[in-house]
């Protein structure tokens, strides 16, 4: 069993790839503030390992024209900057999930996490050396 | 509350230093006050938010919307200030000769641009703020050097005076001190405001832009 801290570690590396793709997934259900993006991701069981680290995250996806946003009234202070997600984002979702899901495919194959599918794989390579 | 205001604080300041226009560092820094607000109302630390390097979350941040100085902008910035050391020690060595009269001697002028070229060098290079030790430190040594430079200068003038009997040195050291203490203030208090001044929108008006310096240094 791994240490805690490097149990930590790689799972803010594998969180830290998808990030993005996980933000556009939430704004697709509408705009979302910063803090409620945080929220929504831990809601999910994402626990960033420091919270801030979305802003510069939104910040880029924006410079690249994945989300926009707008300034709306806040109850508790000055106006809050909303990001909606944009139809270059939507695309990019899309492709996202497709790369996710090939990725995903391959490294559960890997790992013998598929068992159907590497059981298969395994079975034929025994029947070809058989013959 | 009081140390998120300052955090908040700090970290604004250390955007505008590093390149980042006074517009997004406001808009970045009410974001982020927004968002620690609510962790701490929620029962958060504020390490939670920012991490444990303060220095690296803010350039992160920053790293997509800052515009370093270009070459073309230090030298602007490092001629700006040679004009402005040259024009303070001018007045500076009018108040302390009690003249009404503003007399420009060359050499001394001169040499006052020249050391205001040369503290400019020494603090264009990094930004120098509560976030950033080497920047503070290079701009501590700026501030040693022009104020060595100047007290060097004081005791010059002052052996230069006594040699020759052209003032007695109830009057010359006087003024060389006043003109060391204007030159140390202008590297401490003005050198910042300058660069503050350049990085602001240039589409704002004079008053838009002295507002929003004011509002930095209240």
């Amino acid at each position: 069993m791994s240490p805690p801290n490097v149990d930590a570690a790689r799972n803010s590396q594998l969180l830290k790839g998808v990030l993005d793709l996980c933000i556009l997934a939430l704004l697709r259900d509408g705009p979302l503030y910063g803090y409620a993006v945080v929220d929504a991701l831990a809601g999910q069981g994402l626990d960033l390992v420091a919270e801030g680290t979305i802003y510069p995250l939104l910040t880029r996806m924006e410079k690249a024209g994945s989300v926009s946003s707008f300034k709306a009234p806040s109850p508790e202070g000055p106006p809050r900057k909303y990001y909606k997600i944009t139809p270059a984002g939507e695309a990019e979702l899309a492709s996202g999930i497709k790369q996710w899901e090939h990725l995903n495919a391959q490294v559960a194959s890997l790992l013998g996490l598929e068992s159907s599918r590497s059981s298969r794989r395994r079975t034929t390579g025994v029947s070809d050396a058989a013959h | 509350m009081q140390r998120t205001s300052e955090l908040v604080k700090a970290i604004h300041e250390h955007w505008i230093l590093t390149g980042v226009s006074v517009d997004d560092a406001d808009e970045m820094a009410d974001e982020l006050a927004d968002h620690l607000s609510a962790a701490v109302d929620d029962g958060k630390d504020v390490e939670a938010v920012v991490g444990s390097d303060l220095r690296a979350f803010a350039d992160e941040w920053a790293a997509p919307v800052a515009d370093p100085d270009t070459p073309a902008e230090k030298v602007r910035l490092v001629l700006m200030t040679a004009v402005m050391f040259a024009a303070a020690t001018v007045g500076a060595t009018a108040i302390f000769e009690w003249s009404s009269r503003v007399t420009i001697e060359p050499v001394e002028t001169g040499l006052a641009g020249i050391l205001g070229g040369c503290i400019a060098v020494v603090l264009v290079g990094p930004a120098s703020s509560r976030l950033s030790p080497s920047g503070g430190l290079r701009s501590g040594v700026g501030v040693v050097v022009v104020g060595g430079i100047a007290i060097g200068m004081l005791l010059t003038g002052w052996v230069w005076a006594a040699a020759t009997f052209e003032e007695a040195w109830t009057v010359t050291v006087p003024s060389w001190l006043a003109i060391a203490a204007a030159v140390i203030t202008f590297g401490v208090v003005l050198f910042p405001l300058i660069g503050l001044w350049m990085r602001l929108d240039r589409t704002d008006g004079w008053t838009k832009k002295l507002l929003k310096v004011l509002d930095m240094f209240t």
